[in-house]
């Protein structure tokens, strides 16, 4: 494994790759991938940061020798139980992963698999930023859904940090609103509300900035402290907000390492701030078996993504 | 008293260097005593109904002159409705747009807006004699441009000496070792790569113990579009940082990248730094406030002889500035590599230290607010024809934009002559 990612890093041919653009049918992708805006904005690095949904067609699994799997809990597990036993008929590339992911890996496959880790050396507390964005896609995959009383307490929890900062340190709301992504049949959500209510809250008296997605056009967040309200990784395991946010200096709320990872195998940087680390994958009990169980009852192909069981599946083995 | 309408974005720009701008050119206006402004946010984030309403409240105000002070969001959404109000109340007020360097990002807004303002009195005032050259290029022979430079505050950026010692300290260096600095965003058209294999090659050729350079600034995805090349974010940082990680490790010592940092830090790394670097190649090049304001204040400087930057030769010090020749070449634009090797060579054995109180006098004398207010007070004190329309080159680029996915180069991917017969203006013999 190590020696495909050294070779794949020595001549790196990525999807993401501008030179490569126009060989990937982004018509082909499915169409929630649009929707998962500005979580899942494409960037660059030699070890081909990808969203597995995107591949489809076999041969994109072996355009490069290492995949950076991007996506998150639902589409992986979706994922492998669609592709768990063929998987290694159409690629030999290892995939990279989240830590947070490997309870999901099959045993059987689990030498495909290793992790990734951010190191950001220099990061600053909550009460030092100059600047603090508050940033949640409002929608009940990526909160919770607030209308429960258990979701809300999450949340609570999420921004109690907040109390502590200073009178002086600016606050600033990035809160894209969205449908449910996975969802087939919408219902009325009343997150937004909820969700200001409880900033309000936390934060009495203070004024809130409202940002749009032209923060994306910014180039410097040195001394600002990017304050995601997501509660898991459901919807993507890497995040762009978060890539975006520390490749210009800011501190986010994603566990990056202030230090590199013990048994860290290969690393680089990532930007001037924060560095990628490759480390081997965790033993953990996996959770594969009961999804694929699940599969094997309900007799479906392809596209469990879409199925509301399936996803409550998830979010129960994987939401603590 | 004339009246004069200011509109600018009150929200700050991701373009650092054209925050600046915008409220250095206010500054520029509010020297004049004779005038009475009237500010009007104009930002990216109004929708349709409020931008109505804005171009209702500045007819109303009756302004002799609508002065255009931002290049974002483009005028055209605004004015198009304001000049349909003016018209209504039989009111022609004369418009003046200060041209930053997306204008040639932006055809179809200009030529929309070009078709409204006929007949109205308009000036297009650019920052630099080759901006000038260029943006002349679209205008009838009887509408030239203006110059006015973009202005630096000198209460911001002035020569000061006693902010030098406590930089350095901050840096580690020593007294004689020579400190290069750049400031701005790393960018596949600000050479970066090349900045870094040229220096890397002076200290191996040199053998010099004092060199270092210090790099400010995050790296952008901007890429050279016009020329075919596309990035997507962290192409350019990673391709920087695998030449930066193939150098000798004495080498990468020498080397800072220091990030992005507030302006006003800036002041004192000016003050620490002996020489600045510019080695930018820009389509959108037709100033460089970096420049600007590190000469201000008494840095001397190697640049490009490249668009606006040109315009900071001082031909009246010796070895204040060193010009690097460029050219259009067949697939990209190039910078005489050789001449640069030799500049740097030169510099090291030149600090200009004793050279600095004079620098900055120079430059302030031409690119700070107070000769930028005067140009624009006589600037004021002329009449202009009624505008009509730009010319017929301007139509010919415009519909290679509107009709080519890419206008500028050929389907081999060399430079087109549209690109040549537009930025031959940038270079020397243009």
């Amino acid at each position: 494994m190590l020696e495909n990612i050294k070779a794949q890093f020595e001549k790196p041919r990525t999807l993401t790759q501008s030179k490569y653009y126009t060989l990937v049918r982004r018509d082909h992708w499915p169409k929630f991938y649009w929707d998962l805006y500005p979580l899942a904005q494409e960037y660059y690095h030699e070890l081909n940061p990808y969203f597995l949904f995107n591949l489809y067609h076999p041969d994109l699994f072996e355009f490069s020798k290492v995949i950076t799997v991007r996506d998150g809990y639902l589409n992986f597990a979706s994922f492998l139980v669609d592709h768990a036993k063929t998987i290694k008929n159409f690629t030999s590339a290892p995939l990279l992963i989240h830590p947070d992911l490997a309870p999901l890996v099959p045993p059987f496959i689990s030498d495909l698999f290793a992790t990734w880790q951010i190191v950001q050396k220099n990061q600053i507390a909550l009460k030092d930023a100059k600047k603090i964005i508050i940033f949640g896609l409002v929608s009940n995959e990526y909160l919770g859904d607030l209308s429960k009383d258990d979701f809300l307490e999450k949340i609570k929890l999420k921004l109690a940090p907040l109390k502590e900062i200073p009178l002086t340190t600016k606050i600033e709301l990035f809160l894209p609103l969205r449908k449910e992504i996975f969802k087939v049949h919408q219902t009325e959500q009343v997150n937004v509300y909820l969700l200001m209510g409880l900033i309000k809250d936390i934060l009495p008296g203070r004024t809130f900035e409202f940002t749009k997605t032209q923060i994306l056009e910014e180039m410097n967040f040195r001394d600002h402290y990017f304050f995601d309200l997501g509660i898991d990784k459901f919807l993507v395991s890497d995040n762009y907000m978060h890539y975006f946010m520390q490749a210009r200096g800011a501190t986010v709320n994603n566990n990056s390492l202030l230090s590199p990872p013990t048994g860290s195998l290969f690393s680089f940087d990532l930007s001037l701030y924060h560095e990628f680390h490759v480390t081997p994958l965790p033993q953990v009990e996996s959770i594969f078996s009961e999804l694929f169980f699940y599969k094997k009852m309900k007799n479906q192909e392809k596209n469990l993504h879409n199925d509301l069981h399936f996803q409550s599946l998830v979010m129960s083995l994987l939401r603590t | 008293m004339q009246k004069i309408a200011c509109i600018f974005s009150f929200k700050m720009s991701s373009w650092v260097s054209c925050q600046k701008i915008v409220f250095n050119l206010l500054k520029a206006y509010q020297l004049n005593p004779d005038l009475e402004l009237l500010n009007f946010n104009y930002s990216i984030d109004q929708y349709d109904q409020e931008i109505y309403q804005l171009a209702q409240k500045i007819a109303q105000s009756k302004p002799d002159v609508i002065s255009i002070l931002d290049h974002k969001p483009h005028p055209a959404r605004l004015l198009i409705p304001l000049i349909i109000e003016l018209k209504r109340l039989g009111r022609k007020p004369r418009f003046i747009f200060h041209i930053f360097g997306d204008f040639t990002l932006n055809y179809n807004h200009w030529g929309e807006l070009g078709k409204q303002l006929e007949g109205f009195e308009v000036d297009f005032v650019v920052a630099s004699k080759r901006q000038k050259h260029l943006i002349d290029k679209f205008l009838q022979p009887e509408h030239e441009s203006v110059v006015c430079p973009f202005p630096v505050d000198k209460k911001e950026f002035f020569y000061a000496p006693e902010l030098r010692e406590k930089q350095r300290e901050l840096w580690g260096l020593k007294k004689d070792d020579i400190a290069y600095v750049f400031c701005g965003r790393l960018s596949r058209q600000k050479r970066i790569h090349t900045l870094l294999k040229a220096f890397s090659e002076l200290l191996e050729s040199t053998q010099s113990p004092k060199a270092h350079l210090f790099i400010y600034g995050n790296p952008d995805n901007v890429g050279d579009q016009f020329l075919g090349i596309w990035e997507v974010e962290g192409e350019y940082f990673r391709k920087i940082n695998r030449i930066y990680k193939s150098l000798p490790l004495s080498v990468q010592e020498r080397i800072h990248f220091m990030g992005g940092v507030p302006n006003a830090e800036l002041k004192a790394v000016y003050q620490g730094a002996d020489w600045l670097i510019n080695l930018s190649v820009h389509n959108d090049e037709d100033y460089g406030m970096s420049v600007a304001e590190a000469l201000c204040s008494g840095l001397p400087a190697i640049i490009t002889d490249w668009g606006g930057l040109a315009s900071f030769e001082i031909t009246s010090i010796k070895n204040a500035t060193f010009l690097v020749p460029t050219k259009i070449g067949e697939k990209s634009k190039l910078i005489n590599y050789d001449a640069f090797l030799d500049f740097l060579k030169i510099s090291l054995k030149n600090s200009q230290f004793d050279k600095r109180n004079d620098i900055s006098e120079v430059t302030s004398d031409q690119f700070s607010i107070v000769p930028a207010s005067k140009i624009i007070q006589d600037l004021l004190g002329t009449n202009p024809k009624p505008f009509s329309g730009f010319n017929q080159f301007f139509e010919k680029i415009m519909q290679n934009v509107t009709f080519f996915q890419n206008p500028y180069i050929t389907t081999r991917k060399h430079i087109n002559t549209t690109y040549r017969e537009i930025y031959s203006s940038y270079v020397r013999e243009h």
